[in-house]
């Protein structure tokens, strides 16, 4: 898994590793995904930018929904690729950060 | 969530294209949810993430990182239409102008040539791509599957065709009169093929920008301006959907999008060239000025064929990358699909087969 294929989705990008954060906690329906990322990030996002970012997430395959008796409540997971996704983009972000801590602090980079 | 709120999440959830609505049927709830917490900008949102799925649906955005091929040739599509709807603007003037004068501009009538015999090579090449590409499909024992994704498109192309052609059929019957329609055939087949042509003319009428001059259109030409934008619309959309759906590989397309916009950039040349030789001061303008429809600033025409160039140099250039194979990571690529490396700086003690230092960021990081 490399970090290019989470490339190219843009304004996305962001609501994409929270929802992808969310959905590594077990499968969640999309109010439920925006009420739990609200929670543990304090970010709100609208069911349209929620759905952009499902829609590319689904087209990606970093997550899949999971069938449902109903429709309206359709609950998603995240698939093995997407929790690799994941791991790579958060381990660069952790990266990064420890960089700009480092250089905020003085210490030689 | 009441039957109200219920109630307004499936109207606003209809600004979505269907085939979405369809993949997504738990959207309208989780809009209704939001709606019942009076969240502020949810309509909002709703309309701007609606307009991209559309945009995304017909190809003007990329639908992911591998799509760049396919939003690159609807981006060089759409500036292409507008394009051609300026310079056939310019022609039909350069026509109207030319027409009482005989052999005495002969560099008009070359350009008149020019883009006469350049179109009519265009429109030839554009009706042979459909057929070639089915029988080579139906070679390959992909015919079926080929039907299958044209046949959506092809009828939607054929219904507004017949609109456009009814309500050009409308516009001729109440005596209406275009200069620009002046170009076509007059009688036999030819006005009859082109009757199409004339219903998109006649919805290009100022009565858009002066409205009150609708209540002066005869009933057919009303009816025609009013229908025809519609109608030109959707054909238009059939055509891209039918242009993607067209088996043709990405480097293949990548050159067909290529030749578009250069034959597209060569047009635009004549047409604005013609379009200099009747405005400036000089004898051609001189005798040709008061024929021309006023309200054409050279520098507005100017800046508008600029600004539709760079968007299809840009489709182009998106359809060239989609075409490319990927890059491997840490590369970028270019125009013609080489990669390019960037730079680290390294420290002097690090030779150039050592890796860079943990801490040096990397573009594909920052990319995401």
């Amino acid at each position: 898994m490399e970090p290019k294929q989470l490339a190219g989705l843009g304004r996305y990008s962001g609501p994409a590793t929270l929802i992808l954060s969310s959905l590594a906690a077990g499968t969640k329906h999309g109010y439920a995904l925006t009420k739990d990322i609200e929670q543990f990030s304090g970010v709100h996002l609208s069911p349209g930018t929620l759905y952009g970012a499902l829609t590319r997430l689904v087209d990606q395959g970093l997550i899949e929904p999971v069938p449902s008796d109903d429709e309206r409540r359709r609950p998603y997971r995240i698939t093995s690729a997407g929790s690799k996704a994941l791991q790579v983009q958060l381990s660069e972000q952790r990266r990064i950060a420890d960089v700009g801590l480092r250089r905020l602090a003085g210490e030689p980079s | 969530m009441n039957d109200r709120t219920n109630r307004r999440a499936a109207r606003l959830a209809l600004l979505y294209p269907r085939p979405w609505r369809r993949r997504f049927p738990d959207f309208v709830d989780a809009l209704g949810a939001e709606l019942a917490d009076h969240r502020r900008g949810a309509r909002r949102d709703v309309v701007r993430a609606a307009s991209i799925e559309w945009l995304r649906m017909v190809g003007v955005l990329p639908a992911g990182p591998r799509d760049e091929a396919r939003s690159g040739l609807g981006l060089l599509y759409a500036s292409l239409l507008p394009f051609v709807g300026l310079s056939a603007g310019m022609w039909s003037q350069l026509r109207t102008a030319t027409a009482g004068h005989g052999a005495a501009f002969p560099v008009l009538h070359a350009l008149d040539l020019l883009l006469a015999v350049g179109t009519a090579l265009a429109l030839a090449s554009f009706a042979a791509v459909l057929p070639l590409v089915a029988v080579r499909a139906r070679r390959r024992g992909a015919g079926a599957v080929l039907r299958g994704q044209l046949v959506g498109p092809v009828l939607a192309f054929g219904l507004a065709m017949t609109v456009l052609t009814a309500a050009g059929w409308a516009a001729d019957r109440s005596g209406w009169y275009s200069p620009a329609a002046a170009a076509l055939p007059a009688g036999g087949l030819g006005h009859v093929l082109t009757l199409w042509a004339r219903g998109v003319i006649a919805a290009i009428t100022p009565a858009w920008v002066h409205p009150s001059l609708f209540a002066r259109l005869p009933a057919g030409d009303l009816m025609a301006t009013l229908v025809a934008p519609f109608a030109a619309v959707a054909a238009s959309v059939a055509l891209l959907r039918l242009l993607i759906h067209l088996p043709i590989s990405p480097p293949r397309r990548a050159h067909g999008a290529v030749a578009v916009a250069t034959v597209g950039a060569m047009f635009l040349a004549v047409a604005a060239t013609v379009r200099w030789l009747v405005d400036h001061p000089h004898p051609y303008g001189a005798a040709l000025q008061g024929q021309l429809a006023a309200g054409h600033t050279p520098w507005a025409v100017a800046a508008l064929l600029l600004a539709l160039s760079v968007t299809a140099a840009i489709g182009a250039r998106r359809v060239l990358r989609g075409g490319a194979p990927p890059p491997e990571p840490g590369q970028r690529r270019s125009l013609r699909g080489s990669t390019w490396r960037p730079k680290h700086r390294q420290p002097a003690c690090h030779s150039a087969r050592q890796p860079a230092p943990s801490d040096t960021l990397s573009p594909v990081a920052v990319d995401w």
